[in-house]
């Protein structure tokens, strides 16, 4: 991290900087979590769903989330299907050029647990969080775009609480506790 | 007194006159345009600055690598290119420049004799040069 730490402690120490810091946090925060661009990591069925949301039906250009073919302009990796461990690499280097802030949402069983393959297999990867720092955990065999939709608004809720200085973090109202507890 | 148009709404003073086309009458119109070509420019500088200030930078060799779909990268894609393919180029520059100018004149031209004289003669000079070339041997590709 390069200048934005020095300026968010800087913003700290100075007196009546923190109204400052929340303002700043509060705007980004907001535009963060309303133009969440997807990198659309499907390697199996539930990539269908993915794409459907994309659609007129469910349309998810109405949160400001557009999937793009690019990791570099990409915000949030949605791994959507089986991760084999021939394919974890890719995933990886994939994951390693989309540029900060960035957030991973495991969609399905499989990426999640390695779902029906979790047993009796030699190649899959028994989730992605074994390598991704996953944000969001959507269950289903494969889940609807309604869940991914969840997913993308409770993620909303998590890009709410962070904020620029690396020493702050504040709680958010939610319906339900947030996604990976107090810690990221 | 400067003159005032109404075009959707919005007020263009000393800009336009009515039936005289775009005239330039006061120093306001100046600073609108002055506006026009600074404004966009000052925004853009406000977003990148903004954006340099806020961004979290961490690079590293494997963000910048080049995208492939996750895969290395098998080679370079700085290879040499045959010279040949030079003389095409050129060729094609012909075609290229007779179908830009042949579509930017084909509305006015249109069901006038003259004009498709005028468009042939046009096309038969483009054509003397390709002749011309592939005479001199241009189009052969030798081994």
């Amino acid at each position: 991290m390069a200048g934005v730490d020095e300026f968010a402690r800087a913003l700290e120490d100075t007196p009546g900087g923190g109204v400052v810091l929340t303002s700043i946090d509060a705007i980004s925060n907001w535009a963060r979590g309303h133009s969440l661009w997807i990198m659309p990591m499907g390697t199996a069925c539930c990539a269908m769903e993915l794409i459907a949301a994309s659609f007129s039906r469910f349309d998810f250009d109405r949160h400001g989330s557009i999937p793009r073919p690019d990791p570099r302009h990409t915000d949030v990796m949605v791994v959507a299907g089986t991760i084999t461990k021939k394919m974890a690499p890719s995933v990886k280097l994939l994951w390693e050029q989309m540029p900060e802030p960035k957030w991973c949402v495991a969609m399905g069983n499989c990426a999640v647990s390695g779902g029906i393959f979790h047993h009796d297999t030699y190649s899959v990867i028994r989730g992605v969080d074994e390598f991704l720092p996953v944000d969001v955990y959507i269950a289903g065999c494969p889940p609807r775009p309604e869940s991914l939709q969840d997913a993308l608004l409770r993620l909303r809720e998590k890009v709410r609480s962070e904020s620029i200085s690396p020493s702050r973090r504040r709680t958010v109202e939610g319906l339900l506790p947030l996604p990976g507890g107090e810690k990221r | 007194m400067v003159p005032q148009v109404r075009e959707g709404g919005a007020v263009l003073r000393g800009l336009t006159a009515p039936g005289k086309g775009v005239r330039v009458t006061s120093a306001d119109s100046v600073w609108f345009v002055v506006g026009l070509a600074v404004g966009p420019v000052a925004f853009l500088l406000l977003l990148l600055g903004i954006n340099a200030v806020l961004a979290p930078s961490r690079p590293s060799a494997l963000k910048s690598s080049p995208y492939e779909c996750g895969i290395p990268q098998a080679g370079s894609p700085w290879c040499p290119v045959n010279i040949r393919f030079s003389t095409v180029a050129l060729l094609f520059v012909i075609f290229d420049a007779e179908a830009v100018l042949l579509f930017a004149v084909a509305s006015r031209v249109r069901g006038s004799v003259v004009g498709a004289a005028e468009v042939a003669v046009f096309t038969g000079f483009l054509a003397l040069g390709l002749f011309y070339a592939w005479k001199k041997g241009a189009l052969k590709w030798q081994a």
